[in-house]
């Protein structure tokens, strides 16, 4: 499948809920995509992250899949854009993290990008 | 926090024969020192494994022998991080009704691994108690030589006495002032949570995964109220209307209030406790945070819009697991079907076992065992 993923993080440093994701899935083949946009909406299904000594972290589970949802067509050179607030979840430990998305049915994922999960102050959350 | 850490395993689910399902219990010490489990006590089913129906009614066990000589004391040691196993087999009663039944180690008791604080208890394995058929073979139980001869009626009999001697005995405490039921525990509860979800069929493979996340809420149980109330401070991120967040806190504390209550092995509120739900948004102090968007992509990201699917997000933080394709093992069969609950089909409400970490948290707060009910049933 002839998708090019591009994944960036801003800032690259901070709170969880403060770090923001945005990916890009392109279409870069001669021919459609079929794919259920909340396989590129959902953080649950679309990322992978990885700790500092690389095990992985879980996300929450991803919604029940709607029956009602039908694939979108990705046509040849169009591109998905995906914002992703927050994506970490809240209870990571302060370190070294990395993050790629992913398009599952496919080899296709964007190179890993680092971010670094900052303590939060006293008295926040718990 | 116990020292000990105990899972069950078992290698079929479904379709079982009584007399013939087993579980390995696993434990492991997850602290820095030594920890011990009496493992004689512990191998008898009666004293370490609670059992429970599909409407959440308690299936007793045959009655452990009597302790021998030599049985007491604290038991084999545990070095941190090692396991000990012990295998149940045999442990079900051959008449057990067809269906679906849940059963998990439990102990309150330090030579068991817990105390009355913090029971030890393991996760609720669910299984399928076949219909009787010629083509199962009858085997003889494994384990638990039947020395003890169970005339019918004598269950009914024990039972009857059981119950009346606890009402005999709560009257006496009561008498004497050693319980008043006039308690208000408060306590925060933040337990780990995962899934591994497999067998999504094609279209969406995407969901086949490992999941991972806290279930975090305060808890109140209220013995003058008999209530339990479960309380997930949530703290919003973006973009979203007062009618919104009203509509959202109106579906989720409709959804998961007042259908279900704990009834709870002690003197005090012995009709159960009623199970209240409630989602406050705040600016701090925070449970859960909630990243407010279009759509509903998870636990941490909902719907503006969304009444359905944030229901189904609220379970996950209460600790329920997803309950389609197959999950840790246990084949839920598709989304959205009929009848199977709110962790399955969002459009429904929750069903008895998705309160299992709050029971958990109850039972902890008592310091005895409870089982989740709906309103209408008996304790």
């Amino acid at each position: 499948m002839p998708v090019h993923i591009r994944f960036d993080v801003s800032p690259t440093e901070g709170l969880p809920e403060a770090i923001f994701g945005h990916a890009t899935f392109a279409n870069q083949g001669d021919g459609p995509i079929a794919v259920l946009p909340i396989q590129m909406d959902s953080a649950s299904l679309a990322l992978e992250i990885r700790d500092g000594a690389g095990n992985p972290v879980g996300l929450p589970p991803p919604p029940v899949p709607n029956p009602e949802a039908h694939p979108i067509e990705l046509a040849p050179g169009a591109v998905y854009e995906v914002e992703y607030p927050g994506f970490m979840p809240q209870w990571s430990e302060p370190g070294r993290y990395q993050a790629r998305a992913r398009l599952v049915g496919s080899d296709a994922h964007s190179d890993w990008v680092g971010l670094d999960i900052t303590a939060a102050p006293p008295g926040a959350g718990r | 926090m116990t020292q000990l850490r105990v899972e069950l395993h078992t290698e079929r689910r479904d379709q079982i024969v009584p007399g013939e399902f087993g579980v390995v219990a696993e434990f492991t010490n997850t602290s820095d020192t030594v920890a011990h489990l009496n493992t004689a006590q512990a191998e008898r089913p009666a004293l370490a494994l609670e059992i429970r129906d599909a409407q959440g009614k308690t299936v007793l066990l045959r009655p452990p022998h009597a302790p021998e000589k030599g049985e007491g004391g604290p038991g084999e040691p545990i070095e941190p991080g090692a396991t000990l196993t012990i295998e149940y087999v045999g442990f079900l009663d051959r008449s057990l009704a067809p269906g679906r039944y849940e059963v998990r180690y439990f102990s309150q008791y330090e030579p068991l691994g817990g105390t009355r604080e913090e029971p030890l208890a393991a996760e609720w394995l669910s299984f399928e108690v076949a219909a009787p058929s010629d083509k199962f073979e009858i085997a003889e139980p494994l384990l638990e030589p039947t020395i003890f001869i169970e005339p019918r009626g004598f269950r009914f009999y024990w039972n009857w006495i059981k119950r009346y001697w606890h009402y005999f005995w709560c009257y006496i405490l009561r008498l004497f002032g050693r319980e008043s039921c006039g308690r208000v525990v408060t306590r925060n509860v933040d337990e780990p949570r995962t899934e591994v979800m497999t067998d999504a069929p094609p279209g969406f493979e995407a969901w086949n995964g490992t999941y991972g996340w806290r279930a975090r809420f305060r808890l109140q149980v209220d013995q003058t109220r008999c209530r339990v109330t479960v309380t997930i401070r949530v703290r919003l991120v973006g973009a979203i209307t007062a009618a919104q967040r009203t509509a959202w806190e109106n579906a989720i504390e409709a959804g998961w209030s007042n259908g279900f209550k704990f009834c709870c092995y002690c003197c005090c509120c012995r009709t159960g406790y009623t199970i209240v739900s409630n989602i406050e948004f705040v600016d701090s102090g925070e449970d859960q945070v909630v990243n407010v968007g279009n759509t509903t992509t998870n636990m941490g990201n909902w719907g503006r819009n969304d009444t359905t699917a944030v229901s189904h997000e609220f379970g996950h933080m209460l600790g329920a697991l997803d309950e389609y394709y197959t999950v840790d093992g246990t084949a839920w069969g598709q989304p959205w079907q009929v009848g199977a609950g709110i962790m399955n089909n969002p459009n429904e409400g929750p069903l008895a076992r998705h309160f299992g970490v709050v029971e958990r948290a109850v039972e902890a707060a008592l310091g005895t065992s409870c089982s989740t009910r709906a309103t209408s049933a008996d304790c």
